[in-house]
């Protein structure tokens, strides 16, 4: 298999991520769910249930006090102890496939999503990865949540080449999800939003109400933020054939009184949930994404103690 | 309303441009995909009613500019009432009348008006078509005419020929007025075929201009023609400060005899005027602070006048002439009327010799006591005249030729080769004059020297008891006499006779009586003898018979005879005289060229009238300032030296009319009424319009295409402000 190419990769920023590792969040978290250790292999485990031996299992794992007391082979299965479950939440809508400088929302997003795989899988913390959008094929869109440091190669490998295409359906996916794994999670949606705000909220509740942690990264161009355009333009939908011919100049008050209602209603949503909400300009550096991230987490685990 | 480029209406259509821009806007505006396209639905929709009515806004300030700019280009004109223009492509007559006269040379900036009207009435000129006729004519021409140089005998289309006229319009020194101009004028446009006959009048619109008001309103009409009144003073009040009047004479009821000058200035303005330096310049220098020399200062408040006076002894020169002056600060105006000249008589330097024919141990006694005095009175007043006096038995040591002119004062006789002396003096070009009394002899002075005197008659008295005579009404147009004209001829009849000798009635020809006695006796007669001339007075110049002596006529009297006689009293004219008027003085002497120069430079012969009596009469007063007047031909032919001296044989001033100061301005309204309204035309200069050709300023009118200018402009002006403006 082709190794993924990493696109972008801070190992500086890196260095310091793991200073503020997101282990600290999750202490507490672990102190309410168990012990958290920060082991980098081997690892506790906790028993689950039994299950009845079958040819090809793991015999280490056979329950030899069930089979003194009962004279039958049963297995025992055990929940690992991780860090972490994550889930990354990747919009590949058209839409994303926008950008004016030097990486489309995509493109940023993705090298985001890289990042955060390897930090987690580093803390050994499972990542699993689920990538949304009509462009994106059924069998290939979703990567179950696995510590194993293997697992970043098959990470990278469904992040590597991705293409913007379509309607996100992000409601949708974030309604499926919600049923694909009842266990409590870090959820982090990687998109731009563009979708009915208020489908969004509320998908984003229930999945709060399940108890996951879910973190926001809305990302957005610095030109979808500022609209610095001038002359009359023929605007062209990315996601599909929908045009409008507009005097940017004109309109510019108003499509930024909009944009800031559309985004105060995400961020309200967000704090009414305790959703970590974080608006990313695209142009912004992604090592300082992350840190402030990680900095806000840090202080919010600080006041938890 | 009037169109004057009409064509320019097709830029009406441009008012399609903005729609049509608009459009093609539309599709060439790039295609550019965006993510966040509903964020623009929304916001369209947000502002829809907004910026529709901004874009419908822009589309009427911007048609509506592009309407305003294509109507402003065709030039409408808002035609005054009655005037009627050709159409275009119609020829026309025109006649262009430049007033130049006297005020026109008023200063305003960096040019006169007259220099204004002409350029303004080039561009007129140049802008007519090759159909078009013209005639150029100013109120006043050197030659007295309405016509100009080069003289055109009618109407023309010769455009260069009238541009050539109109370069001959000259300044003049004349207050014309101006209705002459506009018969003239009519009476040209009278004989023309053309569809529109038009007479243009550049003016200042003076009163004075228009002092004789005539009524041509039914001749305008009777022409069909359309007067169109250009005023280049441009509506504005033409301020001027001058002097109006100005009164020279020696005073002779002071001891001094100096020189009295009265000038008027007045004030043409609603300014008031401080300090106005006010200076007496003396013949062509400038003023010093020297002998002879004064100013003063005067406050004029607006619409005023003052008066200035001044004593001035006399420079010392031969020839008496000067001018008094203001001097404006300010810049520009009318300052050909700043000045007033005069003229005075003076003398000269002359050697007399008195025969006393009475002396007396007592000096008062003398017969010359009086006539000495009066001949130099030192240091009571200024006199060149030099006089010896002798008693008769001194007759035989001097010689007559000696002299300028010789005296005998009551002499009884003379020895008789001194009488033929004084003959041959007097035939060769000599002066002498008699004085009689107790010693004079009818019989000796008749027969020995009858070539010299008018012959006497005998001697009577009028006794003192009833008052005795008195010398009779002056003709002071005799040189002798001139100065005494005015107040001083009142003093002339205060002097009495008592006894006087009569002499015999003379035949017409060689004598002539200057002064009379309240009786009509002649009491100073002249007579010419070869080259030179006698006089006699029948009386004494001591107080034996009369008491002029003591009077002070007397002085004056006896100095104006002697420098008369002796050829050196600088003859002065009749006063002053108006610029344009003719100057006249009676002639006395034998027959002479003269020569006339007068301060344009210009040199030319004065004619000779015969009746009512001879004299010397001068037309060709052009010019305000001194005319200097010369001998140049004697009665033989030969030439007259003089001609070769500075010193003219006489002088006369000539100023402007002081009427021409006032530049007060007629009334339009009460103008067009005389003029006929429905046919004149009145704005300020370079008024609007435009007619054959399209050239502007020719009829008056309200030119609207400013107003439609800066409407655009305004127009455009919101448009940027409405694009600038954000609808959100």
């Amino acid at each position: 298999m082709k190794k993924p190419e990493v696109k972008t990769f801070d190992p500086a920023a890196l260095s310091k991520i793991s200073d503020l590792s997101l282990r600290a969040r999750y202490v507490v978290e672990g102190t309410l769910a168990g012990i958290h250790k920060s082991p980098h292999k081997g690892s506790s485990i906790e028993f689950l249930e039994h299950k009845e031996y079958s040819p090809g299992d793991e015999i280490k794992h056979i329950d030899w006090k069930v089979l003194g007391r009962s004279d039958k082979y049963y297995l025992k299965q055990f929940e690992d102890e991780t860090n972490l479950r994550a889930y990354l939440l990747l919009d590949t809508s058209g839409s994303m496939g926008y950008g004016s400088g030097a990486m489309t929302k995509l493109e940023y997003a993705t090298t985001l999503a890289a990042c955060l795989c390897y930090l987690l899988l580093t803390q050994s913390d499972a990542v699993g990865l689920l990538l949304f959008g009509e462009g994106v094929p059924a069998s290939g869109g979703y990567i179950p949540p696995r510590a194993k440091s293997n697992h970043l190669q098959v990470l990278l490998g469904a992040l590597h080449g991705l293409k913007a295409q379509g309607k996100s359906r992000l409601t949708h996916v974030l309604g499926d999800f919600a049923e694909r794994d009842p266990r409590r999670s870090l959820i982090v949606l990687l998109s731009d939003l563009f979708d009915d705000v208020r489908e969004v909220s509320s998908r984003l509740k229930q999945l709060r109400q399940r108890n996951n942690e879910v973190v926001l990264f809305q990302i957005l161009d610095s030109y979808e933020l500022e609209f610095p355009f001038g002359e009359l333009t023929l605007f062209q939908s990315m996601e599909d054939t929908t045009q409008v011919l507009a005097e940017p100049r004109a309109i510019r008050g108003a499509y930024q009184a909009e944009l800031a209602r559309f985004l105060e209603e995400i961020r309200q949503g967000c704090l009414e949930n305790q959703i970590d909400y974080w608006l990313v300009n695209t142009s912004t550096p992604i090592d300082r994404a992350l840190l402030g991230y990680l900095a806000t987490r840090e202080r919010f685990h600080q006041r938890s103690k | 309303m009037h169109l004057l480029n009409p064509l320019f209406l097709l830029g009406i259509l441009g008012v399609a441009l903005p729609v049509l821009i608009h459009l093609m806007g539309r599709r060439r505006a790039p295609l550019y995909h965006f993510a966040a396209i509903d964020f623009i639905l929304r916001s369209q929709k947000r502002i829809e009613a907004r910026l529709k009515l901004q874009h419908l806004l822009l589309l009427l300030l911007r048609a509506g500019a592009i309407l305003l700019i294509a109507l402003a280009l065709a030039k409408p004109l808002l035609q005054e009432r009655g005037l009627a223009l050709a159409p275009i492509g119609a020829s026309s007559s025109n006649v262009f009348i430049i007033d130049n006269s006297f005020s026109m040379n008023y200063q305003t900036g960096e040019s006169t008006l007259l220099a204004q009207a002409k350029a303004r009435a080039r561009e007129i000129i140049a802008s007519l078509s090759p159909s078009d006729e013209g005639y150029v004519l100013a109120t006043h021409s050197a030659s007295g005419g309405l016509s100009v140089r080069p003289r055109r005998s009618g109407l023309t289309s010769d455009r260069a020929g009238l541009l050539e006229s109109l370069d001959g319009i000259v300044p003049s020194f004349y207050s014309t007025p101006i209705n002459p101009s506009l018969e003239k004028a009519l009476s040209l446009l009278n004989g023309s075929k053309k569809e529109l006959k038009r007479v243009f009048l550049f003016t200042d619109l003076t009163q004075n201009s228009w002092r004789e008001p005539q009524d041509l309103a039914d001749s305008f009409k009777e022409a069909a023609a359309f007067l169109h009144i250009i005023d280049t003073a441009q509506g504005q009040p033409l301020s001027n400060l001058a002097i109006t009047a100005l009164e020279s004479s020696y005073d002779w009821t002071r001891k001094d005899g100096k020189v009295h000058l009265k000038a008027t200035v007045q004030n043409f303005s609603d300014a008031h005027v401080r300090d106005l330096l006010v200076r007496v310049r003396w013949g062509d220098r400038p003023t010093t602070n020297g002998k002879g020399t004064a100013q003063g200062f005067l406050d004029l408040p607006p619409r005023s006048q003052a008066v200035k006076e001044f004593f001035l002894d006399t420079p010392g020169e031969a020839v008496l002439w000067g001018c008094v002056e203001i001097v404006e600060s300010a810049d520009g105006g009318l300052v050909a009327d700043n000045q007033r000249y005069f003229t005075l008589p003076s003398v000269k330097d002359m050697s007399v010799l008195v025969i006393d024919g009475a002396p007396s141990i007592y000096l008062y006694q003398c017969e010359s006591f009086y006539l000495e005095r009066a001949l130099n009175p030192a240091r009571l007043h200024h006199s060149y005249i030099k006089p010896t006096v002798i008693i008769p038995k001194e007759i035989p040591s001097v010689r007559f030729k000696d002299f300028d002119l010789v005296i005998l004062a009551n002499v009884e006789e003379l020895p008789s080769q001194k009488v033929a002396e004084l003959t041959s003096y007097v035939k060769e070009g000599g002066r002498v004059l008699f004085s009689l009394g107790n010693n004079v002899r009818t019989e000796y002075y008749n027969t020995s020297l009858g070539e010299l005197v008018p012959k006497l008659r005998m001697a009577v008295e009028s006794p003192k008891e009833s008052g005795g005579l008195s010398l009779g009404p002056l003709d002071t147009s005799h040189p002798v006499l001139r100065v005494f004209a005015g107040e001083s001829s009142a003093l002339m009849g205060a002097s009495n006779f008592y006894k006087v000798f009569l002499v015999e009635p003379q035949a017409t020809g060689s004598v002539s009586t200057v002064l009379s006695y309240s009786n009509g006796a002649p009491a100073l007669l002249e007579m010419s003898c070869g080259k030179g001339r006698s006089m006699l007075f029948t009386s004494t110049f001591d107080r034996d018979w009369t008491d002029l002596p003591v009077k002070p006529i007397f002085l004056p009297l006896i100095q104006q005879i002697c420098l008369y006689l002796a050829g050196n009293l600088i003859e002065v004219g009749p006063g002053e005289v108006i610029v344009g008027q003719e100057w006249e003085m009676p002639l006395f002497q034998e027959d002479a060229s003269m020569e006339v120069l007068d301060p344009g430079g210009n040199l030319f012969s004065p004619s000779i009238k015969s009746h009512p009596s001879r004299a010397m009469v001068v037309s060709q007063t052009d010019y305000p300032g001194i005319y200097r007047i010369k001998r140049v031909v004697s009665a033989s032919g030969g030439p007259v030296a003089e001609r070769q001296s500075p010193v003219p044989w006489t002088v006369f001033a000539v100023n402007v009319d002081p009427r021409e100061s006032d530049l007060s301005r007629i009334d339009p309204a009460q103008l067009r009424s005389s003029l006929g309204e429905e046919r004149v035309g009145l704005g300020p200069f370079g008024v609007a319009g435009g007619t054959v050709g399209g050239h502007e300023g020719l009829v008056a009118g309200l030119r609207l295409w400013p107003i439609l200018l800066v409407t655009a402009l305004g127009l455009l002006t919101m448009e940027s402000f409405v694009v600038g403006r954000k609808p959100s």
